[in-house]
């Protein structure tokens, strides 16, 4: 079991009442850090610190707003489901990755390309599970970078 | 006074601590307990703990909250809050650039020095460096 992906895992309970700034706040926040939704009110990610430190505080928010959550280190019993829950996180960033290759063709100025390096780095914040993709994107960034410049 | 917060602290548990000892009580005395310690019959006052009233507020970092509650009104402040900011919450404003690199170097140096105290020494260096840095630069 040590050598099992750990997860953590948020439960959270939103208050009752309609719908609220702070509901709308926290479910932009987990879209943010690019969760996978388990089921309603059921999310994970891939064990780390940050992402612990970011699931501690929304468990303290949700139960600011009059909610209740807690935070969970799990491992999955069911391989097929974890697979599921891999192929997520990497398909997640994979997909924006491989976009961000694409656009970077017809990108024509140092500006615009600084633009995207930094569109890369917040997409790499949801890059929970390393992807492999990410030598091929930093080479595409050089490439152009080369390009532009001798042009 | 005691300022009480969780052990393990990152970046924005140090930014705080050098900015309570430098503007809010220059003899604070920092203890640090476990997460989810009871600290209601401690005496002292609790920051960057979930539901305390220096704390996460309105999605911003508990360095926000203190400059806000002790009203501390200085741009080299506001700047550092911004990447502490940008570091410890999750917003939708374009990561400060400093942010990552710093919340490494704070996380790294509260992980290998395993010593609560000895992390705030390096950090009153680091933010206090910091906020040098940029009055001289602006």
């Amino acid at each position: 079991m040590d050598d099992q992906q750990k997860w953590l895992m948020l439960v959270y309970k939103l208050p009752k009442a309609r719908t609220s700034a702070g509901k709308v706040a926290l479910w932009r926040k987990l879209k943010k850090l690019g969760v996978y939704q388990v089921q309603d009110s059921v999310c994970i990610l891939p064990l780390s610190d940050k992402n612990k430190e970011d699931f501690e505080w929304i468990a303290a928010e949700v139960t600011e707003i009059g909610g209740d959550a807690s935070v969970w280190i799990i491992v999955s019993m069911t391989p097929d489901k974890e697979k599921t829950a891999r192929d997520f996180f990497l398909d997640q960033v994979n997909g924006q990755y491989q976009k961000i290759i694409k656009d970077l063709e017809t990108i024509t100025d140092q500006k615009e390309l600084k633009k995207k390096w930094d569109y890369y780095h917040r997409t790499k914040r949801q890059d929970h599970l390393k992807s492999p993709l990410t030598v091929e994107v930093k080479a595409a960034f050089e490439k152009r970078s080369d390009e532009l410049k001798s042009s | 006074m005691k300022w009480i917060t969780w052990e393990r602290i990152g970046i924005d548990r140090m930014a705080c601590s050098w900015l309570i000892k430098k503007y809010v009580d220059v003899s604070a005395e920092f203890v640090f307990i476990e997460k989810g310690a009871d600290y209601k019959e401690m005496d002292g006052i609790p920051f960057d703990i979930p539901g305390v009233a220096l704390s996460h507020k309105r999605g911003k970092c508990t360095f926000c909250t203190i400059l806000k509650e002790y009203g501390l009104n200085d741009k080299r402040l506001d700047r550092i809050a911004e990447i502490v900011n940008s570091a410890d919450t999750i917003n939708d404003l374009l990561p400060e650039p400093e942010a990552a690199g710093l919340d490494l170097i704070c996380r790294s140096i509260s992980r290998f020095l395993n010593d609560d105290a000895k992390a705030i020494e390096q950090g009153f260096l680091i933010f206090e460096s910091m906020y040098l840095y940029f009055g001289d630069k602006s």
